[in-house]
């Protein structure tokens, strides 16, 4: 028993060590492969590692209160969380995870455990510019959210269970058993809300890293910014996992997990490069126009 | 038994004999007055007590003869509780007219005996030619008395009162004539037999007979000179002539009805009907108190006089219900009119000249403006909490609430009507009820003084308040007997067990015997009577406890256990707080009744116990007059639905809804009944006014628990029977899926509008309305999937809703209490003052968000697993939008009150008091635990939902599992807690010299804040949702609303402007309404 337990935590965390590496790999490559676009040079694919070592070698950090701190904590306690309700690899015990907690449903809403966590820290801070951006990010959400549901929904009446094993069990066989093959309707409603969860640009509103610092991490510093950097590799690399595993067959082995979402990441550097940002009663009404009538079609085909 | 005339004899004797015996003195005629009153008061007790133990009617006749040789006097039951009457509300009237009496010449009190013996008369005589001459003499004691009050106003009305009384007794008179030569009698009983009146020559005499009684009793339109008199005449009078003299028209009616053929009946039940409408509708528009009375008292007459008639037309039952029903409306409208006029008498004497005129406002005006009109126009004075008591008990038994006897007698009626099939009756008869309710109770609204503001002083009624007290105590008892052995018992306890009653459930009487005893204690501390409140509600429970079976047990917790918890909360304020603990416990204690109700009366009894004491708390509210009018006129109107539901839905043997009947009309009005006090989208419009208006406290109750005996109604209602009942339900029986469907549409609406509507709000309490709404609609989509795993969310969706609203709603009183205001731009930074209110709101919006690892994620979980399972995927798309609009209202509540920049005045605040406090711990507690451990909870509910419904979900280990997925609470759990103190580990390993910063150092783009409010981002929070969204949601329903209230309201406006004031018009009303009637004879016959 106790063995049996020790095991699967040890699994847990060499599957959540990866996942952090690959994300923080994929992040600055694509800041990097973002950057080729713009013809400018860019920074190392490494930089997001040398960004949380500074941040966590700060010699000081502000505190605004305990809630303040605990946002982070929240953050990346979510991100890691969502991360391991997913199996990330079909068949392998190591990358199993926790995913025996339950099933879609459950890593649909857990997605909020982070983001309601650090909102609340972020507010603690006391920075209007924090809760405006939470105001824009949580509204955003709220529409964002209908087309995933309606593909999430497609799938469920495709695959005929919520579980995320099964779905990716019931993709095996080859290309043409994929979601993305045999409902690529319901697959662009869902890229399409993806635009919108990673908050890249056309949806970059949120935290509008261009510009001044607004967004909830503004106050943010030292070790507890460490933490949100660290997350937004694992949660990246959880929304990834997910995508992978729901539309386009799940992977049976690391590399194709990595080649897989690496593809899937792209779209968003690729959406964002051509698009400027829109306000956020734009994107709202974006997201409730034709996404979510795509995503009705999905649901539709899924049903013939 | 005393021989009548002696008492007529008597009456006359004193009357001659007064201008003797006022050479004493005033006091000294008076007094003969009163004697004479005591009399007649005295052997018509007498006779009643003869005649209830086992003695016959008797009649006597004068000069030694009997009929035809002479006039005949009967004495029976009906006659001697009619003299009882007369004579009880002449002393009552005698003694509010006592100082104008006295003013007057000997010849008021002369008159006065005169109009008394008249009435009696009316009552007794078997002759129709001695019939008009009481009448006549009634008539014209009535002229003088008024003619001796010297205002021009009065003298006008008592000469339009002499024109239209002159028309009826010239219309009398020739109808005497006539019936004396078809019939050759005058005697009542052999004129019903006699051959020569059955022609049509016999009908046109008899009309005329008939016309002028119908005059008398005020119809409409030809009443105008009588709503003069009721506005002018003083109050003591007017309550003689509603009261007294109407009960003795409607019992001369019913003597006659024997002679009546079919075209009469129909004439008295549609001239009775059209005046009951036209006189709530007109009565609607009043602004002045005894006009408004004077309508309500035509309103009631006509109901009287139409049941009368309808009773014999469509045989709606044996002559004692006719009786009962009849008798309990006259009975009803006769002491509770009289107490209101009484009552209108002593606000005059005390000084306020038109106590509280209503300032007809419409039906439902907009939420936003009803706090801000409310408050300016409170009565200067605020009355005594007995005169309250009074006024209410008297305004409560006229709209037909229960205990009264109006309540037994429309259930009666509604029961009878139902049963054969006349829809169109109930429809009039409860819509005029509804109108009559609406102004009724919206004076007794403006009665209550606001609290809180400068103290009032309090008006002195003094023994004014003796009549309305005497007759508010008489309607309750009588109320209350009529209750226990049904509506004849409190005529003859022998034929009790005819009419449904209350005997066999006596614990649906605890909320009013709890409420009834609290009251009389309402002068002690609050501390004690916040704690035999919650030793009532204990008692109440530990004695039913046998009595509940699972699914009542969740329920009677949610009830019940929310009650106590609120009762608690109440004590978080020092003081005697009035009445608030009181009506807590009769609102907890109501909540039980209905989940014990075993018949569908008993039900319904409950439900109306429920709403009523449900309102007077909202009512409590500092400026909440206008949404409490709101809350009680749709929650009445919900009631009537759910009543007539309940009553024409023709159950079977078993008391089970028929087979397929779940589809039909009765149900579904039913069902609408229930959705309305559920707030279901489109009859929600009471919901937020009410639910924000209340005390704080209240609101918590109204929200977390009041709430769930509608969910709890809506299971009722499925489960057969129409009221709970075992578990057992034959799954053929459920009605088409098109209706689940629909509801399932209502439900995910009210959930969607409720959300944006929360969105939106500045106002705390108002965002958790709406919230509250919201939650209710899943509830109601869930249960409305009509299978195991529905029901399994809908009861799992309700419990929860009732821990986490109750952990919100008593966090936000403690942070209202402290910093005094509900919008929630005024507050921020709260956290550090208030930190368990913190803890408790942000435990309370985690589990309401869904957020795993805390409880509400099961109520997603099966919500959305049941949706996709059953094919509902539209609804479940909808229901995921709207579940994610919940998190900006959630956030935005956190965040402006608890989060963000302190106010600067805001700096003393601190913790609330532990009487919230203490609740909230607790049901953190609970929530923490069943999150651990869902199955807790998830077993029992399994249970109920597995009888029910074939099972498809069911426990695997620790995991939930349904045909769709899994969840495993308590893996889920420890991962989320195991994480989380990994992801502190390492916060706390790198924390290296932190420093605590003060307010206003942030990164402010290099310039330095200036003040909280200007950087404290809370005020129209998500402006740019409301741009994107906001015409999703537009006040639609209260726009309907307020143009159906509009609507009735200019009708009773058209319906006023024919009361031109005018004595010719009046005149020429009367004439026209008789001729329409023989017209409408012509047609009928």
């Amino acid at each position: 028993m106790i063995t049996a337990i020790l095991t699967r935590v040890g699994y847990a965390l060499v599957s959540l060590f990866v996942i952090t590496n690959y994300g923080l790999l994929l992040i600055g490559s694509m800041a990097r492969i973002s950057a080729k676009v713009q013809g400018r040079v860019g920074q190392p694919v490494w930089q997001p590692y040398l960004d949380i070592i500074k941040s966590t070698a700060k010699r000081n950090s502000i505190s605004h209160g305990v809630m303040f701190y605990l946002g982070p904590v929240f953050r990346l306690a979510g991100g890691v969380g969502t991360y391991l309700f997913i199996p990330a690899v079909f068949g392998s015990a190591l990358f199993r995870n926790f995913s025996d907690s339950g099933d879609l449903l459950l890593v649909m809403y857990f997605i909020f455990f982070g983001q309601l966590g650090m909102a609340l820290g972020a507010s603690e801070g006391g920075h209007p510019y924090s809760a405006i951006g939470v105001s824009r990010g949580l509204a955003q959400m709220t529409a964002f959210e209908v087309p995933f549901a309606l593909s999430v929904i497609a799938v469920a009446i495709q695959y005929k269970t919520l579980d995320i094993t099964a779905i990716v069990a019931a993709q095996q066989g080859g290309f043409l058993h994929w979601t993305v093959a045999t409902n690529p309707v319901a697959v662009v409603a869902a890229l399409i809300a993806f635009l919108g969860m990673s908050m890249h640009n056309p949806f970059s509103v949120v935290i509008a890293p261009q510009e001044i610092p607004i967004g909830p991490p503004t106050e943010y510093q030292s070790n507890l910014l460490g933490m949100l950097q660290t997350n937004r590799a694992i949660f990246n690399g959880a929304k990834l996992v997910l995508y992978m595993n729901l539309f386009f067959g799940g992977a049976t082995s690391l590399p194709v997990m990595v080649i897989k979402t690496f593809l899937i990441y792209f779209i968003n550097v690729f959406v964002g490069q051509a698009f400027p940002r829109l306000r956020v009663d734009q994107s709202i009404r974006f997201f409730l126009g034709a996404p979510t009538v795509i995503g009705v079609a999905g649901v539709i085909i899924a049903l013939l | 038994m005393v021989n009548p005339l002696y008492l007529f004899a008597a009456s006359l004797a004193a009357a001659f004999l007064l201008p003797l015996v006022d050479k004493l003195g005033r006091r000294a005629s008076l007094a003969l007055v009163y004697l004479v009153g005591l009399a007649w008061l005295a052997a018509a007790v007498s006779w009643l007590l003869a005649l209830v133990q086992g003695g016959v009617a008797q009649d006597f006749g004068t000069a030694g003869f009997m009929a035809p040789l002479a006039i005949v006097l009967r004495v029976g039951l009906l006659e001697a509780a009619g003299v009882l009457a007369v004579a009880a509300v002449g002393l009552l009237s005698a003694a509010a007219m006592h100082a104008s009496l006295r003013q007057a010449p000997a010849g008021g009190a002369m008159a006065f005996l005169m109009l008394l013996m008249g009435l009696c008369g009316v009552i007794l005589t078997r002759d129709l030619f001695n019939l008009f001459v009481f009448l006549e003499i009634s008539a014209i004691a009535t002229y003088s008395l008024i003619g001796f009050d010297d205002r021009r106003p009065a003298l006008r009305s008592a000469f339009k009162y002499m024109l239209a009384g002159g028309i009826a007794s010239a219309l009398y008179l020739i109808g005497v004539i006539y019936v004396y030569r078809f019939g050759d009698t005058l005697n009542l009983d052999l004129a019903i037999r006699a051959p020569g009146l059955a022609g049509a020559a016999g009908n046109a005499a008899l009309f005329f007979l008939l016309a002028a009684l119908l005059v008398e009793l005020k119809p409409f339109p030809a009443n105008g000179w009588a709503l003069d008199v009721y506005q002018t005449a003083h109050p003591g009078l007017a309550a003689m002539l509603s009261g007294a003299s109407a009960t003795a028209l409607l019992l001369a009616l019913w003597k006659l009805l024997p002679l009546f053929g079919t075209a009469h009946l129909v004439i008295i039940a549609g001239s009775g009907l059209a005046t009951f409408l036209a006189g709530n509708l007109a009565g609607a528009r009043q602004r002045y108190t005894r006009r408004m009375l004077g309508y309500s008292s035509v309103a009631q007459i006509g109901l009287a006089m139409a049941v009368l008639a309808l009773g014999t037309l469509f045989k709606l039952g044996s002559e004692l219900f006719l009786l009962a029903v009849a008798g309990g409306f006259v009975l009803n409208h006769l002491l509770a009119k009289t107490g209101l006029f009484l009552l209108s008498a002593a606000f005059e004497q005390a000084g306020l000249t038109d106590a509280a005129g209503v300032d007809g406002v419409d039906v439902v005006d907009t939420v936003d403006d009803a706090a801000g009109a409310s408050a300016a126009a409170q009565p200067a004075r605020r009355l005594s909490p007995l005169a309250l008591a009074v006024a209410g008990g008297l305004v409560l038994a006229l709209v037909g609430l229960p205990p009264f006897p109006g309540f037994w007698a429309k259930w009666q009626l509604v029961q009878a009507l139902a049963d054969r099939s006349r829809w169109w009756l109930i429809g009039l008869i409860l819509g005029g009820s509804l109108v009559e309710a609406f102004y009724m109770l919206r004076w007794l609204g403006r009665l209550v003084a606001a609290r809180g503001a400068a103290p009032v002083p309090t008006l002195r009624l003094g023994a004014g308040l003796l009549g309305p007290a005497v007759a508010a105590v008489a309607l309750a008892g009588l109320g209350v007997l009529s209750g226990v052995f049904g509506l004849t018992g409190a005529l003859d306890p022998k034929a009790g067990s005819t009419l449904a009653s209350l005997a066999g459930e006596p614990w649906l009487w605890a909320p009013w015997a709890v409420a009834a005893v609290l009251f009389l204690l309402d002068w002690l501390p609050g501390w004690l009577k916040g704690l035999l409140a919650l030793g009532a509600v204990a008692a109440f429970a530990w004695l039913v406890q046998d009595r509940l079976d699972g699914l009542r047990q969740i329920f009677a917790i949610m009830l019940l256990g929310g009650g106590g918890l609120f009762i608690v909360a109440a004590l978080r304020k020092p003081g005697s707080r009035g009445g608030l603990h009181p009506l807590l416990a009769m609102v907890t204690l109501s909540l039980g009744a209905v989940l014990l109700a075993e018949t569908r009366l008993g039900f319904f009894f409950a439900w109306e116990t429920m709403t009523l004491s449900s309102w007077l708390l909202v009512r409590r509210g500092q400026a909440s007059r206008q949404p409490a009018l709101s809350y009680i006129v749709f929650g009445l109107g919900g009631a009537f639905l759910l009543m007539v539901g309940l009553a024409a839905g023709g159950f079977d043997s078993a008391g089970a809804w028929p087979s397929g009947a779940l589809a039909s009309w009765p149900f579904l009005l039913a069902l609408v009944g229930i959705l309305v006090k559920a707030g279901a989208l489109g009859l929600h419009v009471w919901l937020p006014g009410a639910y924000a208006e209340a005390d704080d406290e209240s609101s918590g109750l109204l929200s977390a628990s009041l709430s769930k005996a509608a969910v709890f109604g809506l299971f009722a209602l499925v489960l057969s029977r129409g009221i709970p009942g075992s578990l057992s339900i034959s799954l053929g029986a459920i009605g088409g899926p098109w209706l689940w469907r629909a509801l399932g549409w209502v439900g995910l609406a009210t959930a969607l509008a409720g959300a944006l509507y929360a969105v939106w709000q500045e106002d705390i309490k108002k965002t958790l309305a709406w919230s509250s709404m919201g939650q209710i609609g899943y509830i109601i989509l869930a249960f409305a999937l009509m299978d195991q795993a529905g029901w399994t969310a809908s009861l799992y969706l309700a419990f929860n809703h009732f821990l986490y609203k109750s952990m919100l709603f008593l966090a936000v009183a403690g942070v209202i209490q402290r910093v005094g205001t509900r919008n929630m731009y005024e507050m921020g930074g709260l956290i550090k003052k208030m930190p368990v209110s913190f803890l408790t709101v942000l435990m309370a919006i985690i589990a309401l968000s869904g957020v795993p690892p805390l409880t509400g994620f099961g109520g997603k979980w099966l919500l959305y697993s049941s949706l996709i399972a059953k094919g509902w995927y539209l609804e479940a798309a909808v229901a995921f939008f709207a579940s994610g609009v919940a998190f900006l209202y959630l956030y935005r509540l956190i965040h402006s009150i608890f989060l963000g920049q302190p106010k600067l005045n805001q700096s003393g605040v601190r913790e609330a008091p532990l009487a919230l406090i203490a609740p909230q711990l607790l049901l953190m507690g609970v929530l923490m635990a069943l999150s651990v451990f869902p199955k807790l909870l998830l077993d029992p509910i399994l249970e109920i939902t597995s009888r029910v419904f074939p099972p498809t979900l069911g426990f695997s280990g620790d995991a939930l599992v349904s045909p769709l997925g899994y969840w495993n609470g308590t893996l889920t759990m420890i991962v989320t807690g195991g994480v989380f103190a990994l992801c502190l580990l390492w916060l706390v390993i790198n924390l290296r010299n932190s420093q605590g910063v003060r307010q206003f150092n942030i990164v402010f783009a290099g310039e330095r804040p200036l003040r909280p409010e200007t950087t404290h981002y809370a005020w129209r929070f998500f402006e740019p949702y409301r741009q994107a969204v906001g015409g999703l949601v537009r006040s639609r329903a209260e726009r309907f609303w307020v143009l159906v209230g509009g609507g009735v309201s200019a009708v009773g406006g058209a319906l006023r402007r024919l009361y031109t004031g005018n004595g010719q018009t009046y005149a020429l009303h009367v004439v026209m309404y008789v001729v329409v009637l023989y017209l409408v004879m012509g047609v009928v016959l």
